[in-house]
């Protein structure tokens, strides 16, 4: 019978720590880790040669994947012959500004701006759409977040976002893989110190997407989570899923007010 | 294929609008390219992707030679590369990339350069009876 009891006990215990973790998010919901004076692009992280590489426009290899979006952009194709720019001015229904709002809700659906892309190609002109990470859908997504560069990021997180605002913010202090980390240790407690040969940044996404030197090409925020899921020894998600969008939700959220740095470079 | 990557091969050249006579201008370039050294293997298959690189850069400047590079295995994907010259006189600076498949590409600017009175100094040795406008 005492067993009995002892069982009885250690499941209330559990499912009484269990309510007051989750007690303990809500009231602290929209407590940011940073405040707005101590926030860090991550550019002040990375090296000197790298920093200089992504400050002159010409040595940026991203400019690259820029300069084929405005292309691409402007480029007029389908049955319908018409191009981005036939639908998005510079005065009407102008881009300038739109990345600084991505991932928001629409449709009942979090979507980030490769999905937006690609749901306005389907939709609006009759296109296929591109595949997720392909190297013309970036071109455009890295054109689209230039041409609002030197903007504040601006997602808006309460309202019918907030269910994915705190799965995401669950996602980031969640420990995982492995090595049990949660990206709260790194990003949080430990931004400024060194891993290995790099110094850890706070973990901003205001350069994406950025021009990754390890693999040689533009990529986007969810290739990022993937190698860092990786590096954790955890099974990644795959590109453009729900969770990854939440989590992108909180990580723009915690950068708010930095301005937007496409296409940066890192290491 | 082969044309649609060719489609996707950007080339970037930055020479300055105007000089001084005797001023030492840098030359900046850039070439969008895989730079496959031959050596990685697809990692679901295990075949090895065949080696493709530029290995070769000619920079001429009035259809005269001026700087070139030969590289190897080794150099990074979107290679940058500068340079710097000196200005003497006016003219078209032109940069060749060749593949180890013997493609080419090219990408060209101009220059002018001007002397301390602020006039041009173009290339050819004109005589005194024709004028430069009739060359132009």
């Amino acid at each position: 019978m005492t067993l009995y009891n002892l069982i009885i006990f250690i499941f209330y215990l559990i499912f009484s720590l269990n309510v007051f973790s989750e007690e303990i998010l809500e009231s602290q919901l929209y407590e940011k880790p940073y405040e707005n004076n101590e926030l860090k692009s991550g550019k002040y992280f990375s090296r000197e040669e790298t920093r200089n590489m992504e400050l002159d426009e010409f040595e940026n290899p991203g400019m690259i994947w820029v300069e084929r979006g405005k292309e691409l952009f402007n480029l007029k194709v389908g049955k319908n012959n018409t191009s981005c720019s036939f639908c998005h001015k510079q005065e009407v229904n102008s881009l300038v500004g739109a990345a600084t709002t991505y991932p928001k809700v629409y449709k009942k659906q979090l979507i980030n701006l490769e999905q937006k892309i690609n749901m306005c190609r389907k939709h609006n002109m009759k296109l296929e759409a591109y595949e997720l990470e392909s190297n013309d859908l970036l071109s455009l997504s890295s054109f689209v977040s230039y041409i609002s560069k030197g903007m504040p990021m601006n997602v808006v997180v309460d309202g019918k976002a907030e269910k994915y605002f705190i799965k995401g913010k669950k996602m980031f202090y969640q420990r995982i893989g492995q090595m049990n980390l949660a990206c709260t240790q790194c990003h949080d407690e430990r931004a400024g110190s060194y891993l290995r040969a790099e110094k850890i940044s706070q973990g901003h996404i205001n350069g994406f997407p950025s021009y990754l030197m390890r693999w040689e090409s533009i990529a986007s925020v969810h290739r990022r989570f993937q190698f860092c899921n990786n590096q954790a020894r955890a099974q990644p998600l795959e590109i453009g899923h729900d969770d990854y969008n939440a989590l992108q939700l909180y990580i723009a959220w915690r950068g708010n007010s930095l301005p937007i740095e496409t296409p940066s470079v890192r290491r | 294929m082969a044309n649609e990557e060719r489609k996707n091969w950007r080339r970037r050249l930055k020479v300055p609008i105007s000089a001084l006579q005797g001023e030492i201008i840098t030359i900046k370039t850039m070439a969008e390219h895989t730079m496959e050294p031959g050596v990685r293997r697809d990692p679901e298959t295990g075949v090895i992707y065949p080696k493709k690189i530029i290995n070769l850069v000619i920079c001429r400047f009035n259809g005269k030679q001026i700087y070139k590079s030969h590289w190897f295995s080794g150099v990074s994907a979107n290679p940058f590369m500068s340079f710097k010259m000196k200005a003497i006189t006016s003219g078209l600076v032109e940069v060749e990339w060749v593949d180890d498949y013997g493609q080419s590409s090219y990408k060209k600017a101009v220059i002018m350069v001007y002397d301390k009175n602020g006039k041009k100094i173009i290339p050819m040795k004109l005589d005194k009876a024709s004028s430069i406008k009739e060359v132009m």
